[in-house]
């Protein structure tokens, strides 16, 4: 027989002991009334005694498993409240054309395109890399819909070239997504055309890429289940216990379920619906965000969130700021949607009890955004949902308290905010002045509001030890350079932005975030103790021993628990996602 | 002028292939006129103190007009604010980093922000003739995207290789491309530099030659003008057959439909065509060829060109 539903409610029976005794660790609970204890006891998946060695005892019954933590650092599970496991893996699982040839001549092109039409038959995209604009030069051609037309008249097909600028499309592919001489441009691109008759050449460049992804149909859910699965399976392994996926469709949220259901989602996940679609195309998002969404609901997911992106990057000077970027003389950036739009969407969504996560990146954007939500609280008082100002990457200082007068979530991400050629050279585009106030954790923290931190991956790394180091040193955690970026703050204070204040930016404060009698138990055990050591060059070295998600044993490194009969969903080492960050 | 947009040059070819000396020609040549240079880092120009007048973060400023910057992370910006500088910029020569594709260049200057500003007259890829032929790799493709994305191949150094390695290198660049063999960077101005291109109506004749190479110059000129309007096909067919000896065609057409007047500019193999619709002189077809001295193919083209000539059409 399947294994029977086991939720608690009001009148549901319940023991008289614990179901798990952790005893003899060194236990920061992040609590402040109780901040450290040595064993904690598990039941219903709740924590029902937080206490001493001795207090613990009462809890002991005869079914009781009882581990010994042999004084290992055990703490509350970490938040990481902003990432993508879907963006930085499911491209790479997708069986999409791969030439394999480093440049290719336009024949091997056709020769391997006709062969994945033979593999993959019938009437769909094939999409896929790469070809070079070299080989067609050298053989006299020219790329583009009427080459591509001649290998493959009857089928979409869309090819990148390998230098990531332009993508060549046939004829029925352009027919598709609705492209002729009377489409407009995009913002951020554009299509080549034939300059007298201004029919498109089949070359899309740059953001033009969209006008083609909008029409192909959407990456297949067992593809985005595998990507999703290796995420939680990686975050269970570094301790994570709730996270947000930032951006999701209707696709994402059936593969977040499909894993929910197996028993696979080992993270708590807020998952926020698309506002846009220049990530990928949302069908259906109306649906999903008049209720359709609750379909895909438990204790592990809620989908109670849209993000959309307010404002642009630094690199392409594209972040809003509130005064003109360096050298330049008016030129401050671009909104991506009028503040007429925001602040309706955001008024509208905040009585549905929608969160909605903004990405700002520049001062200017975040300041519109909080006006916006300010007029939401005008208009609808405070309806109990938090919502979240994304990357924060510069903010204005007047700024600072209204993150706890508006009870919004402060969200930074650690992609820049130490030191590395990288950080340094796409910053620096701020200017100095700016890059002294960058990532402004404790101007917000001094101000009362609630500081969270998201790994943005694949933007940065994903493992979130690498943020809560660079948190304290603001400084590149690989080598002895000085230089900081921003103004560090204490390790106190960076646990709780990556524990208890990632439960309020999850609006489960009441339940999770820290270690206390009555929450549910999602907790970690780990390799050392935080406080032994200065931080830099330590604390990103923590391994995660033991992962527990309301309850259950999600990540047991060395299978311990096995012994009092506990098998974790996930053993061994973390999964391999990504290259050496350094 | 021919057009009201920035001309645009872009210069590429692999470190120590002679892309320097050819900029700092290019600055010196360009006294008066009013030209922007962007390099990769100042310290390889010979600009010395005496020709700054005016230094600005990355922006000098020269005694003879031009100004030079280097080239930031977004082009695409830093033009559109190159295109505000008044009194206007005649050209704009951007160098390309050694290790580039200068095809990233020359899609970014295609952008609708900028189509409007600029035009890119051409791509010159400066050859090394001591070492193209040696290179392995990513550096081999590297050069053959470089050589790919040129309307013009300046092959430098060609003194320093013997007859038999200099037809090596001419087979290995290929018979479409246009190359000028040079030793120190030298670039004939008639290749890079089109001020003196004279489209006056001529007497009667069809074809007639404008200058013929005479005075040490190393190329002639013919123009070939028409009342009646051409297929565009037919114009298409003619560019894309154009001898190799041909370095330029630019001037004003009449297109079927409609004689529609354009302003054409063909460099090395590519064509780009731009509506003169207002222009006084869009009352005929005045097309300027510009060939390597010696070349013998007049007649043919201007033949070529006659049976593309659309008469019953014409003025309709």
């Amino acid at each position: 027989m399947a294994e029977s539903d086991n939720f608690s409610s009001t009148h549901s029976v319940q023991g008289t002991y614990a179901d798990l005794i952790l005893t003899n660790g060194r236990i920061y609970t992040q609590d402040p009334a109780n901040p450290w204890a040595e064993a904690v006891a598990i039941r219903d998946g709740k924590l029902i005694a937080v206490a001493s060695l001795g207090q613990i005892e009462m809890f002991k019954g005869p079914n009781t498993r009882v581990h010994d933590l042999q004084g290992a650092f055990c703490m509350p599970g970490l938040h990481d409240m902003h990432t993508h496991p879907d963006l930085a893996l499911a491209p790479r699982y997708a069986d999409d054309l791969d030439v394999g040839i480093e440049d290719p001549t336009p024949e091997q092109l056709r020769e391997s395109i006709l062969a994945y039409a033979d593999s993959h038959p019938g009437d769909g995209w094939i999409y896929g890399q790469y070809w070079v604009r070299y080989t067609f030069r050298e053989a006299g051609l020219t790329p583009g819909r009427e080459w591509l037309d001649s290998v493959m008249p009857d089928r979409p097909v869309a090819l990148l070239d390998r230098m990531w600028g332009t993508m060549m499309v046939n004829s029925k592919a352009l027919e598709l997504a609705g492209i002729d001489r009377h489409t407009s441009d995009p913002r951020n691109g554009y299509f080549e055309r034939d300059e007298l008759t201004g029919e498109p050449t089949g070359l899309m460049i740059d953001g033009a890429y969209a006008m083609i992804h909008a029409a192909m149909p959407p990456t297949p859910v067992s593809v985005l289940r595998r990507a999703y699965r290796d995420g939680v399976h990686f975050q269970s392994s570094r301790g994570v216990t709730a996270s947000k996926y930032v951006h999701v469709c209707e696709q994402r949220l059936q593969a977040l379920k499909e894993l929910d259901d197996s028993g696979e989602l080992t993270v708590r996940i807020e998952a926020a619906i698309s506002w846009q679609d220049d990530i990928f195309p949302v069908r259906r998002r109306w649906e999903l965000l008049a209720g359709e969404r609750h379909y895909y609901r438990s204790a592990r997911l809620s989908a109670n969130a849209v993000k959309f992106h307010f404002d642009g990057t630094v690199e392409p000077k594209s972040s809003y700021l509130l005064t003109p970027w360096p050298q330049e003389k008016s030129w401050r950036g671009k909104l991506n949607l009028t503040p007429e739009h925001i602040t309706d969407m955001v008024v509208d969504m905040d009585r549905k009890g929608i969160r909605v996560i903004a990405h700002c990146t520049g001062d200017g954007a975040s300041d519109v955004f909080l006006d916006a939500v300010a007029e939401a609280r005008r208009r609808n008082g405070f309806s109990g949902v938090r919502h979240q100002c994304a990357h924060s990457t510069l903010l204005h200082p007047g700024n600072l308290p209204r993150f706890k007068e508006l009870n919004v979530i402060a969200e930074f991400s650690p992609a820049a905010w130490y030191p590395t050629p990288f950080a340094s050279g796409a910053r620096s585009g701020y200017g100095q002045e700016r890059l002294k106030r960058i990532y402004d954790f404790k101007g917000v923290l001094a101000a009362g509001g609630t500081a969270v931190m998201g790994t943005d991956w694949p933007v940065a790394s994903i493992d979130p030890w690498l943020a809560l180091e660079t948190m304290i040193t603001r400084q590149n955690p690989w080598n002895d350079d000085p230089a900081c970026f921003g103004d560090p703050i204490s390790l106190e204070q960076a646990l709780t932005v990556i524990t208890s204040n990632g439960a309020v930016a999850m609006g489960l404060e009441h339940s999770t975030g820290s270690l206390q009698v009555g929450k549910s138990a999602d907790l970690i055990v780990i390799d050392r103790d935080l406080f032994a050591a200065p931080a830099r060059n330590y604390i990103h070295k923590t391994q995660v021993l033991l992962t527990f998600v309301e309850g259950q044993l999600v990540y047991d490194r060395h299978s311990t628990l096995e012994t009092v009969g506990l098998k974790a969903v996930w053993q061994g080492e973390p999964p391999v996602l990504e290259g050496k960050a350094e | 002028m021919t057009s009201p947009r920035i001309a645009v040059t872009v210069v590429s070819g692999f470190l120590g292939a002679g892309k320097t000396t050819l900029l700092n020609r290019m600055v010196r040549r360009a006294e008066g006129s009013r030209l922007a240079v962007i390099v990769n880092d100042f310290g390889e120009l010979n600009i010395d103190a005496a020709i700054v007048s005016e230094v600005t973060d990355a922006v000098y400023s020269l005694q003879n007009g031009c100004i030079c910057c280097t080239v930031q992370e977004d082009l695409l910006a830093q033009l559109a604010s190159l295109a505000q500088l008044e009194p206007r910029l005649e050209r704009i020569v951007i160098e390309c980093s050694g290790v580039s594709d200068p095809q990233r260049i020359v899609q970014t200057l295609a952008y609708p922000q900028l189509r409007s500003q600029m035009q890119l007259d051409m791509v010159i890829t400066v050859v090394d003739a001591t070492r193209h032929l040696q290179l392995d790799g990513e550096y081999a493709r590297l050069a053959r995207a470089q050589v790919a994305a040129a309307d013009l191949l300046l092959l430098n150094k060609t003194d320093l290789v013997d007859e038999a390695q200099l037809q090596a290198l001419r087979d290995a660049l290929g018979a479409r491309t246009r190359v000028h063999e040079s030793v120190q960077a030298e670039l004939p101005d008639a290749l890079w530099l089109d001020t003196d291109l004279d489209l006056e109506p001529r007497a009667q004749k069809p074809l007639t030659r404008v200058s013929d190479g005479d005075h040490g110059e190393m190329f002639s000129s013919w123009l070939w003008q028409s009342n009646a309007a051409l297929d565009v096909e037919c114009l298409r067919g003619w560019l894309r057959a154009l001898p190799s000896d041909v370095f330029r065609v630019k001037g004003l057409v009449l297109l079927t439909p409609g004689s529609t007047a354009h302003w054409l500019q063909h460099v090395g193999t590519r064509s780009q065509f731009l509506p003169a619709l207002d222009d006084v002189r869009a009352d005929a077809t005045r097309l300027v060829f510009i060939a390597r001295r010696g070349f013998d193919g007049w007649e043919a083209l201007g033949q070529g060109l006659e049976d593309c000539t659309v008469k019953e059409v014409a003025g309709i």
